[in-house]
């Protein structure tokens, strides 16, 4: 393939991702974001594996075996404990808007400029050879995809890699520092790498299912020829004496992943919901564990293959299918090393530059006196100027170390080197948000120490080897001081160089740090900014009350100080909203505490939580606070939240003790609209009958010469309808004496038969007189009953005597039954009359129900017998039902407890 | 160095993997999860370094696969599938 067309293809494929990204941004502002899901979330993470991944890997498995695993099971190790640290983490950046591992850091131990630097600088020092690496990569790959060899002393000018470094910082910068963000979220970018991650992972698969299936046949015949060769048999295991650097490796990767530049950039600042760490936690682990599964097939391929050629290990994965003249296949690998490459090293240097415009360079400028008048209002524009420079300065570094040292190491030590350099961060980082004594003293010189002791044991043996430091210093050490050799310091041997190395640093950087904790105290700001990072799940509700500050600053003042670096109209908004959610005064002339905090979390964001608060000191008048009157502050913004949630609880118990009010006054309402329904039906009921005795009495009275025929018929009908009163008056009173539970059950032992039995007799007569049929029947043996016999007589009877009301002139029948079901005693009356409709059903035991009865059933009571019927079961615990269809009759059944 | 191949069964590797792999997954019947994810995390350490990791340390081969390989990647599996279930369950809690 020439070289023309990879480079087109490259950039063709440099576009693509800029559409993509540009088309995530765009969505974003439409609130249809792409990125704000857990598994684009989890594929952004994927920024992990780089070319180191996509060469690397298959290099270190063919010289070494499984050892190349440690950097991605040492992650894996520690991913159930992700929930827990980086939840944390991203609460509290979410809440200080911290934005970079070093502005992490500097926040933690009292915004402390001097450490901000520090871990800038050491954060450099490790990660431009971690570029220089990748620029590596993406070259060589190009020179054998291309067929071009490079000559040792070519001017840069005609060096590809020069020209791939330019491409990469026009990429980088079109990228990582599109406009100046409160947040630094880039979710064009995080599209970007999440398509690439996709795109390595799809390469990497697809090359080695290539070679596995169709070179090979399978992973056993593989294996089979691998274990004829006797010098590849030891790739299967680690060497005997290795499985204590193996630890140190998976250990140094498990904290690398933790605070890598760029890693602190995609988990921590580009997260937009904490959630998505929940599925992102085991999709990582299982994105690595895939892309790794070719790695051993694909190493062993390259040592059967290429057995007496001298290919290096590390370009393997491009040797194999172009050894099988598959251009497709080889473009394809060279496509998915160019991801793997540029995704680290934009997401890189986007995490650099704002570490290096947080913490070198605003503290440099704001600290000098009369910068706003100098910079003005462009100061936004200045930041982004420098941050594109700076961008450039990284890579044209890393292209020279590329050049002058990286050329000589394969990709994996050189990336384990950089990894010890950040795994320095470890102690401050971790202990910051789980040691609230922790201070800076012990911060800085644990990481000063740690890495100065990085650098004598892992960059010196490496100039070493370069020739720019004798090989005497490395065998024999300083003036030959035996104990001071920088690979076996302090006599340590038996450790590779590079457990070496991370065991020493560390175990210096953690003393240090512990020790300073111990033995020093803390400002008054550290000991604010320490509980509010320990404890940032208590107070991220209340934070900018949390933070304890004393002082003078004007309204305008802020806002200028905002508007320097937002624009004007930004500026304003924010105030203005800030002061109404917090219902501040809005004519104070004096900004509110809580304001010129606010002020300074929003500057944190754009030039670092150290710079911000010069600007802000450079505004404001401040008095000194004590460590007694933080601890004040935060003790009140404590109970603050305790005071709100109790208050919450009480109002939600309010709200409740409402509901139930409401209820029962609904209740009560019902009750009494029942009441004066029942009191007007009884009045009716009671009129209808008194009318027509008043009536007939009248005309008796009137006529005395009425015939005797006619006076004893009126007199007849006098007596009825009077019974007819006393009947309804003495239901009402029973009813009532029901409904308020004044009645009492005389109970007694019966059998159920002679209620029946005695029930049918006193209506027996109504029945003949009406032709009616009465048939009963019981089901199984009886059991004896303990109740009120003349009651459920009443009931019995009632019943009886509806169903006699209903039932046709012709063939009228009666069906009685009486049944055992289980410990209850069921009762059933059921006539053949014309049955009750759907609607009617429900209301039928309501009282004085008749009334309201269609043509359907005319009947001619008081309407209360059935209300006592119920009643009456129900003071028996038992439960009384009808069923029926409209033509068909009716059933009536009650049951009772025996 | 001797190349052994072993059958499927009947080697102690598949034993020693089922007892620990069992071992471990009773640790997520704790409720609290907090708890259970610190224990995953000491599971994991221990699983992955000696010198536990050196009973599977060994050329010998199960079928095709390397038992080193086969271990850590079936190790790391479990690990993952683990975290996975101990995260899916209940929502958010602040402590």
């Amino acid at each position: 393939m020439s070289s023309f067309w990879i480079i087109c293809w490259s950039l063709v494929y440099l576009l693509l991702l800029f559409v993509i990204a540009d088309r995530a941004e765009r969505r974003s502002s439409h609130k249809r974001s792409w990125v704000n899901n857990p598994y684009v979330y989890a594929l952004s993470l994927a920024v992990y594996c780089t070319a180191w991944t996509f060469y690397g890997s298959v290099g270190r498995a063919a010289e070494s075996g499984p050892d190349f695993l440690s950097v991605y099971i040492g992650p894996t190790l520690i991913i159930p404990l992700w929930w827990i640290i980086f939840r944390k983490i991203i609460r509290i950046c979410k809440v200080q808007r911290i934005t970079s591992i070093a502005d992490f850091i500097s926040a933690r131990y009292g915004k402390s400029r001097a450490l901000g630097v520090i871990v800038t600088v050491v954060c450099l020092l490790g990660i431009i050879p971690y570029i220089s690496i990748q620029l590596k990569a993406i070259t060589s790959s190009f020179l054998i995809l291309s067929g071009n060899e490079t000559s040792p002393n070519q001017s840069f000018l005609s060096d590809q890699s020069f020209y791939i470094a330019l491409m990469l910082i026009v990429f980088a910068i079109l990228f990582g520092t599109r406009k100046l963000e409160a947040n630094e979220r880039h979710e064009g970018l995080v599209a970007a790498i999440a398509f690439e991650s996709l795109v390595k992972l799809f390469a990497f698969l697809a090359v080695g299912v290539f070679i596995t299936f169709g070179i090979f046949n399978g992973f056993d015949d593989l294996v089979t020829r691998a274990v004829k060769v006797p010098e590849l048999r030891k790739l299967f295991t680690l060497p005997e004496n290795q499985t204590g650097n193996w630890f140190w490796h998976c250990f140094l990767a498990a904290i690398a992943i933790l605070f890598l530049p760029r890693q602190f950039q995609v988990t921590v600042v580009e997260n937009i919901d904490e959630n998505h760490l929940k599925k992102a936690q085991w999709l990582f682990p299982l994105y690595l564990l895939t892309i790794n599964v070719f790695v051993l097939p694909i190493a062993l391929s390259g040592k059967l293959l290429f057995a007496d050629e001298a290919i290096k290990s590390d370009t393997y994965l491009l040797a194999i299918p172009l050894h099988f003249k598959q251009q497709g296949l080889a473009f394809l690998t060279y496509l998915g090393g160019f991801s793997a490459a540029t995704s680290m090293i934009i997401v890189e240097c986007t995490a650099l530059t704002v570490m290096f415009s947080n913490n070198l360079l605003m503290p440099f400028l704001v600290s000098r006196q009369g910068w706003h008048e100098r910079m003005g209002s462009s100061i936004g524009s200045f930041v982004i100027t420098a941050r594109r420079l700076f961008i450039a300065v990284i890579i044209l570094l890393a292209y020279a170390y590329y050049k002058n040292v990286s050329d000589k190491y394969s990709l994996v030590s050189v990336g384990m080197v950089s990894f010890a350099a950040v795994a320095q961060f470890a102690p401050a980082a971790l202990g910051g948000i789980c040691w609230k004594r922790a201070n800076l003293t012990g911060a800085m010189s644990g990481i000063l120490a740690g890495t100065i002791v990085w650098f004598y044991t892992l960059i010196i043996p490496s100039m070493a080897s370069n020739g720019l430091i004798s090989s005497d210093f490395l065998a024999h050490g300083p003036a030959h001081i035996h104990w001071l050799r920088p690979e076996a310091f302090l006599g340590l041997e038996g450790m590779d160089s590079l457990s070496h190395g991370v065991f020493w640093s560390l175990f210096f950087n953690v003393s240090f740090y512990v020790f300073g904790a111990l033995n020093f105290s803390q400002s008054a700001v550290e000991h604010n900014q320490a509980a509010l990072f320990v404890d940032i799940f208590k107070y991220d509700t209340t934070y900018e009350r949390s933070v304890a500050w004393r002082g003078k600053a004007l309204v305008t003042d802020i806002t200028n100080l905002l508007s320097k670096f937002f624009g004007e109209m930004r500026a304003q908004r924010a105030v203005t909203l800030y002061i109404k959610r917090n219902k501040l005064a809005l004519s104070a002339k004096y900004a509110d505490p809580q304001l010129v905090n606010y002020a300074e979390t929003m500057l944190s964001g754009a030039i670092g939580a150290a710079s911000a608060r010069v600007v802000v000191a450079s505004v404001a008048k401040e008095e000194p606070v004590t460590v007694d009157e933080v601890i004040d502050i935060l003790k009140t913004s404590q109970e603050l939240r305790l005071v709100n949630e109790e208050l919450t609880r009480k109002s939600r118990e309010l709200e409740q003790l409402t509901g139930q009010l409401k209820e029962a006054n609904e209740r009560l309402q019902q009750a009494d609209r029942e009441k004066d329904d029942f009191l007007s039906t009884v009045t009716h009921e009671i009129r209808t009958p008194m009318t027509s005795i008043r009536a007939l009495s009248e005309i008796v009275h009137d006529n005395p010469d009425m015939d005797e025929e006619q006076q004893k018929h009126f007199l007849s009908t006098i007596i009825k309808e009077s019974d007819r009163l006393t009947r309804l008056i003495n239901q009402v009173l029973d009813l009532e004496r029901f409904e308020t539970g004044k009645y009492q059950l005389t109970k007694e032992t019966f059998q159920p038969e002679t209620l029946i039995d005695e029930s049918i007799n006193s209506i027996k007569a109504l029945a003949t007189e009406k032709n009616i049929i009465i048939q009963t029947s019981y089901v199984g043996k009886l059991p004896a009953i303990n109740g009120d016999f003349d009651r459920l007589m009443q009931v019995l009877i009632n019943l009886l005597s509806n169903a006699i009301k209903f039932c046709p002139a012709q063939n009228g029948l009666i069906q009685m039954y009486a049944k055992a079901e289980g410990n209850h005693l069921s009762f059933g009356v059921k006539d053949n009359g014309p049955g009750i409709s759907a609607e009617h059903l429900a209301l039928i035991f309501d009282k004085f129900y008749q009334g309201n009865a269609p043509l359907a059933r005319k009947p001619k009571g008081s309407g209360l017998g059935l209300a006592i019927s119920k009643k009456i079961i129900e003071l028996h615990q038992g439960s009384i039902h009808v069923q029926s269809t409209v033509g068909e009759g009716a059933l009536f059944t009650f049951e009772i407890p025996v | 160095m001797i190349v052994e191949v072993v059958s499927l069964f009947g080697n102690h590797f598949i034993s020693v993997a089922l007892i620990t792999g069992t071992f471990s997954l009773s640790l997520l019947m704790n409720t609290n999860r907090k708890i259970s994810l610190v224990a995953m995390c000491v599971v994991a350490i221990v699983l992955f370094n000696t010198p536990f990791l050196s009973i599977f340390n060994k050329p010998t081969f199960i079928g095709s696969i390397p038992v080193f390989y086969g271990f850590l990647f079936g190790a790391w599996l479990v690990i993952i599938g683990a975290t996975a279930w101990l995260l899916r369950q209940s929502e958010a809690e602040d402590e």
